[in-house]
């Protein structure tokens, strides 16, 4: 006895979720935010308990494409006997959501339709007859606004309504099969043109759509996917998103957590580092080294010293900021637009627009990005995305420590490594795009139109998203500190050292030591750009150190993701690209920056590597079709 | 309008009323974009298009939907100047 939600993708399906369950889910206004089954519970009117379960969005039961068919095998698979459906259906496009609802009619199970977006659907001027809508169904039909909660209760006394009848009618009074002969059910085609004049015959008697001008709104979703004012619009919002993340990140830092860690903090640790004698080995691990006779919270690596600064005073910032510009964008509808724009460029590198999406998640955490390769339609595109991901783009957690330990020496430095990341990023898209056998798939979504982000709502996303990360974030960082104070005691970071040492000294110019960042890299990233910080790098070391570390291997908690997500042969495929990628990448930087190899011959040998590798796979490809012609 | 000729969907200018009239392709592609809504005999209004055949978006049923180009081009139309007057909703005054 479950109650599912069910409906097209963007319909507010996770927001009723959210209403019915109290639990808190993200929810975005663009299609594939849910792309796993989210479980809650809900209380019915009879005081009994349910389990209510949150479907990722389907056009229709009979799959069209990989994401559609995960969501209706799993609802295949889900569906028992007694369970019940929640139709969530958007009222602001009826006519299209009702193939799915005549569908979900076609079966014995019993259905509740929510009628969602209600308030927006009256804005557009779209009035629809509730009550005739639901005779013709045959079904409880109930206007909800998820977003604000009206209707909800509502809706709950019509499924408590239905769950309380230990008979419920299967059905009501459509009944499409019966409507014709046996012979003709078997012509699927026919079928499907039945249900379409079907749902024609019914939004002629339901629905009423009164003239409504051009808004503003409406040509600003026109501008911002046309080629020239979407692209100018599209520099906007980046330029915008990205000066408005590091002017918070900055603005907390230097006026909320650093004042808060020298004024309160730094007397607490410095008095319990005299309790504890100054030094010894719970000095160390609890305060850890000083620097000139003081407490350095980003080097001092101790578990209440750089163990609490990292994470708090230097990541959170940031991680905030950026989750606050990526909620807004995404609640108000911009990120499928940017795939649009994307699409040609993202061809080339193998994927649809659409993969633009994880890619930019993964500035924020990669882990969540990774999950979010779900929405991608092929093996192939999911491959070449994670790897990209993985690679390509730091999550904001090193990005703040990246920014914090080399911002000062000045901009070009963080240009260096994020123009490097960039050219990488595009290079493995185009290499892997020309090697791995088969094409991209074309792009085929809906674009949701632009809406005003609700504070309330927007406010809970961001909120969950730094739970998220303080949960994750605070014991990683000090299970990290706890490791490498743990590793220098043991003496086993001097073997280690010393075994990596000709690699590490000889091919990247790094000092054996930094070793315990690279270690710690597995782990969490932020953490590891941290460690560089007692080792006193020139700044050419920490440029070719940081670069290494962003793309060698994904932190722990995206790997694993990774893994389920590519299956161990693609994760293993994926991470020797990795290595290879990052140490090649690193080395390269060490010659240009200490001069001993000219820029301008690293860009030509690169240009033609690629040129050779198209070139190679191109005529491969060519033998391969004449073989298989001949 | 009289006569009107069948074009694919890439070569319909931006803002003009068209009428699917046949999709030629597989049905695979038939199905995605009929759980869209678009099949022969939806109205739909070309929005926009990128440039070196980038994908095209249409208004169907009062959403829009990016559609690739490749795809678009097997979509076939007709050209239709007055729209009737219960349009889908979301259409505008062309």
């Amino acid at each position: 006895m479950r109650i599912l939600l069910i409906g097209n993708p963007n319909v507010g399906k996770s927001a009723v979720f959210s209403r019915l369950t109290g639990t808190q889910v993200i929810i975005s206004n663009y299609s594939g935010t849910t792309v796993e089954f989210t479980k809650g519970s809900t209380v019915l009117r009879t005081g009994e308990t349910r389990e209510v379960i949150d479907v990722p969005g389907t056009y229709s039961l009979e799959p069209t494409c990989k994401a559609e068919e995960v969501a209706v095998s799993m609802l295949e698979s889900m569906l028992d006997e007694g369970d019940i459906i929640v139709n969530v259906v958007d009222a602001t496009h009826l006519e299209r959501n009702l193939y799915l609802t005549l569908q979900l009619l076609e079966r014995d199970i019993p259905v509740v339709v929510a009628l969602n977006l209600w308030d927006e659907a009256r804005h557009k001027g779209i009035s629809i007859d509730v009550d005739r809508l639901e005779n013709i169904l045959g079904v409880p039909v109930v206007p909800t606004s998820a977003l604000t909660g009206e209707g909800i209760d509502i809706l709950m006394d019509r499924i408590s309504g239905i769950m309380e009848d230990s008979d419920p009618e299967p059905r009501g009074g459509l009944d499409t099969a019966s409507q014709f002969s046996i012979e003709e059910y078997r012509s699927a085609r026919r079928f499907i043109n039945e249900r379409w004049s079907e749902i024609g015959r019914i939004i002629a008697e339901v629905q009423t759509i009164s003239h409504r001008h051009h808004t503003f709104i409406d040509r600003l979703e026109d501008a911002s996917i046309q080629p020239v004012t979407g692209l100018i619009i599209a520099i906007l919002v980046m330029y915008l998103a990205f000066k408005a993340v590091g002017f918070i990140g900055e603005g907390l830092i230097t006026y909320v957590f650093d004042p808060v860690f020298e004024g309160v903090v730094r007397p607490v640790v410095t008095k319990l580092g005299v309790v504890l004698g100054s030094e010894g080995f719970l000095h160390d691990l609890l305060i850890g080294h000083l620097v000139n006779g003081e407490v350095d919270f980003e080097a001092s690596m101790g578990l209440l010293t750089t163990g609490l600064y990292v994470p708090i005073a230097m990541v959170l910032p940031y991680v905030f900021a950026f989750y606050v510009a990526l909620s807004i964008l995404e609640d108000v509808g911009y990120l499928p637009r940017l795939a649009v724009l994307v699409d040609n460029l993202m061809h080339a590198l193998g994927m649809h627009g659409y993969a633009i999406i994880p890619m930019v998640l993964g500035f924020g955490c990669n882990v969540p990005a990774a999950l979010a390769t779900r929405i991608l339609e092929s093996r192939r595109e999911k491959f070449i995305c994670a790897t990209m991901l993985s690679i390509g783009i730091p999550c904001m957690a090193q990005t703040a420590m990246v920014v914090g330990l080399i911002g000062r020496y000045g901009w070009q430095y963080l240009a260096i490594i994020y123009g490097t990341l960039f050219i990488l990023w595009l290079m493995i898209g185009i290499v892997l795009n020309t090697i791995l056998p088969g094409s991209s798939p074309p792009l085929l979504m809906e674009i949701p139109p632009y809406r005003l982000p609700h504070p309330k709502v927007l406010g809970k996303k961001v909120w969950m998203r730094i739970r998220v990360f303080l949960a994750d974030a605070i014991p990683y960082v000090l299970l990290g500190v706890l490791f490498v104070n743990l590793l220098h005691v043991s003496g086993i970071i001097d073997s280690l050292s010393r075994v990596f040492a000709p690699f590490l000294t000889g091919f990247l110019g790094l000092p054996s030591e930094a070793i315990v960042a690279l270690l710690m890299g597995f782990l969490r990233k932020d953490v590891a750009v941290g460690m560089l910080s007692p080792l006193g790098l020139s700044i050419r070391q920490l440029v070719v150190a940081v670069i290494v570390l962003s793309a060698y291997f994904p932190c722990a908690a995206t790997f694993v993701v990774l893994l389920r997500e590519l299956g161990p042969f693609d994760m293993l495929k994926s991470t020797l690209i990795m290595l290879v990628v990052a140490f090649g990448a690193g080395g390269l930087t060490n010659l240009v920056m200490s001069k001993a190899v000219p820029v301008g011959y690293v860009i030509v040998g690169l240009i033609a590597l690629v040129a050779i590798i198209l070139l190679v796979a191109r005529a491969v490809r060519i033998t391969r079709t004449r073989k298989f012609e001949g | 309008m009289g006569g009107s000729a069948v074009i694919p969907l890439v070569s319909v200018n931006a803002g003009e009323p068209v009428r699917v009239v046949d999709i030629i392709a597989g049905h695979g592609l038939a199905s995605r974009l009929e759980a869209l809504g678009i099949r022969p005999g939806t109205n739909i209004i070309k929005r926009s298009e990128m440039f070196m055949r980038g994908p095209v978006t249409v208004e169907a049923h009062g959403t829009q939907i990016a559609i690739g180009y490749g795809m678009a081009s097997k979509i076939l139309v007709e050209r239709i100047r007055n729209l009737p007057a219960k349009s889908p909703n979301g259409n505008k005054d062309a």
